[in-house]
């Protein structure tokens, strides 16, 4: 599933596209480097995804507070879909997805970045739907 | 990321706007819907398509590891090591969970079931005992067959056999 999400990523014109098998290989990379957008799967070990997320968006040490993370995974129920909001995630993609499901929630990303909440038990992107969009771009011409 | 001056919402929670900061990088008057084209599209369509052709083996390689750490899991159920038998599970889980995931994406739809099932089953038994190992291993043992014979779905003849010797290892 790694290889097919680098792929796709790299198909879509993405250049530098790195992989970790865990959330603390990934923070390695993030503290090593640059990085402007996550991927992460859910189920992983011996960080998880959530914990990957609280701890970027939580942690003192987060390589990346504001980063937009996208979370990939099998567990799409909606109780699962809400805690992995609540840990401050941006989007999510139920696997299996398809690569247009997968082109739209990037697109969104970029060009209709969520507002950013801070409060007393939740920081992360607004859990409410987006109403911001990239100004200075017509949108029609992509269609 | 954000702007410097937040709103303060009813609720005292701060809210920053964005800064469009991958809108800049890629560039504001880029349209990354027309950037991701769909000659782009079809390049990643290409690639999930011959992944297709060939998942029965990476399958079967990831049922092998799956009936490994099933194995290593039932050994260290009589022992209380909490935290070992946790993370084996665990294991045991994340492995299930991607047999279902990959299944889905590769057209293995009764596979995708059949591991859906089984990581249901595993999520809600609390008595780990003699019926717990059958069932799972049962399961096991059909994502083998199904990978083995490349059975797609549930209205092959060798399916209908896979999915009796499950509905009896279940039952009883």
């Amino acid at each position: 599933m790694v290889d097919l999400v680098k792929y796709t990523l790299e198909s879509f014109g993405f250049k530098d596209v790195n992989s970790a098998k865990d959330g603390s290989s990934a923070l390695k990379i993030m503290h090593s480097k640059k990085i402007d957008l996550v991927i992460t799967d859910w189920m992983m070990d011996p960080m998880d995804g959530i914990e990957f997320v609280k701890y970027l968006r939580t942690n003192e040490e987060s390589p990346s507070l504001f980063i937009p993370i996208i979370m990939l995974s099998g567990r799409a129920e909606k109780d699962n879909i809400q805690i992995a909001r609540d840990a401050g995630i941006t989007e999510f993609i139920a696997k299996p997805f398809t690569v247009e499901k997968f082109r739209e929630i990037v697109i969104s990303v970029i060009e209709s970045p969520r507002e950013f909440v801070f409060s007393g038990d939740f920081i992360g992107p607004s859990r409410r739907r987006r109403t911001a969009t990239s100004p200075n771009i017509d949108d029609r011409r992509g269609q | 990321m954000t702007d410097k001056k937040p709103r303060v919402d009813k609720s005292g929670a701060r809210i920053y706007k964005p800064d469009f900061a991958l809108k800049k990088k890629v560039g504001m008057n880029i349209s990354i819907a027309h950037e991701i084209s769909e000659e782009r599209l079809a390049k990643a369509q290409k690639f999930i398509d011959t992944k297709k052709g060939e998942y029965n083996q990476e399958g079967l390689k990831e049922v092998v590891l799956l009936r490994s750490a099933f194995r290593e899991f039932c050994k260290n159920l009589d022992f209380d090591n909490s935290d070992k038998r946790c993370s084996e599970y665990k294991l045991v889980l994340n492995i299930t969970l991607n047999i279902k995931s990959n299944s889905g994406m590769y057209d293995y739809p009764l596979a995708t079931d059949i591991a859906k099932t089984l990581f249901e089953y595993m999520m809600e038994c609390k008595n780990l005992d003699q019926k717990f190992k059958d069932v799972v291993n049962v399961h096991i043992s059909a994502l083998g067959a199904i990978f083995a014979h490349k059975i797609k779905d549930s209205d092959e003849e060798l399916s209908q056999k896979v999915l009796n010797s499950l509905s009896e290892a279940t039952s009883t």
